[in-house]
């Protein structure tokens, strides 16, 4: 993470071969279901809507 | 699907995913398309806007014309929650490149495309906005331990 707001975040050799790595491991082979994903994030969704302030 | 929802796809568990408040779909420019999309999403229930006002009537395609000649953003969201920007720029991509190495994912029985996860990464590093930032850091740190663990 840069220092300062002003320093550019700098993808390095290691994260991007690191990323290619990981978008041809098993769990993200093309055809791979993710319905759980989506299933995450629609219970997050319904948990933060039905959040009512109490004191 | 581009941008943080897209990123999500390639995440192994929970503690992988970021909460986002919109999925980022990247439509080629082309109006007729994009019209394609305004109407399939106003017929689903949603509401189509642009910027913080209401999309203009009538859908049309000079309307679409238009929004692609300035490739600008328009939104479509749902009132049960789902919010989908389609954006016409993705930062350091032109959309064929994005599109032709595209992985194709599922849920259940409907498939959906999303951008290499590379490709997403290497867009926030260009437009580098501090969720941007935050968003690199935390995928670093994820696979630099995971990687370490596989090894």
């Amino acid at each position: 993470m840069p220092e300062t707001k002003d320093e550019k975040y700098e993808l390095s050799e290691a994260f991007l071969r690191a990323i290619i790595r990981w978008e041809n491991a098993p769990h993200n082979q093309a055809g791979q279901d993710k319905s759980w994903v989506e299933e995450l994030e629609r219970a997050w969704r319904e948990h933060y809507r039905s959040v009512v302030r109490v004191r | 699907m581009i941008g943080v929802a897209g990123a999500n796809y390639y995440a192994r568990h929970g503690g992988q995913v970021f909460t986002t408040k919109d999925r980022d779909l990247f439509v080629p420019p082309d109006a007729p398309n994009l019209l394609s999309a305004w109407t399939a999403s106003r017929e689903s229930g949603y509401e189509l806007w642009s910027a913080d006002e209401p999309l203009g009537e009538p859908l049309d395609l000079w309307l679409a014309e238009r929004v692609v000649s300035r490739r600008a953003n328009t939104t479509a969201t749902h009132p049960a929650g789902v919010t989908i920007d389609f954006t016409l720029e993705m930062k350091g991509f032109d959309f064929e490149k994005v599109c032709s190495e595209r992985k194709i994912f599922r849920i259940g029985d409907v498939e959906i495309p999303v951008a290499r996860l590379s490709h997403i990464v290497a867009s926030k590093a260009k437009v580098d906005r501090p969720k941007d930032r935050l968003f690199l850091a935390t995928w670093e740190e994820a696979l630099r331990d995971l990687l370490k663990d596989e090894d």
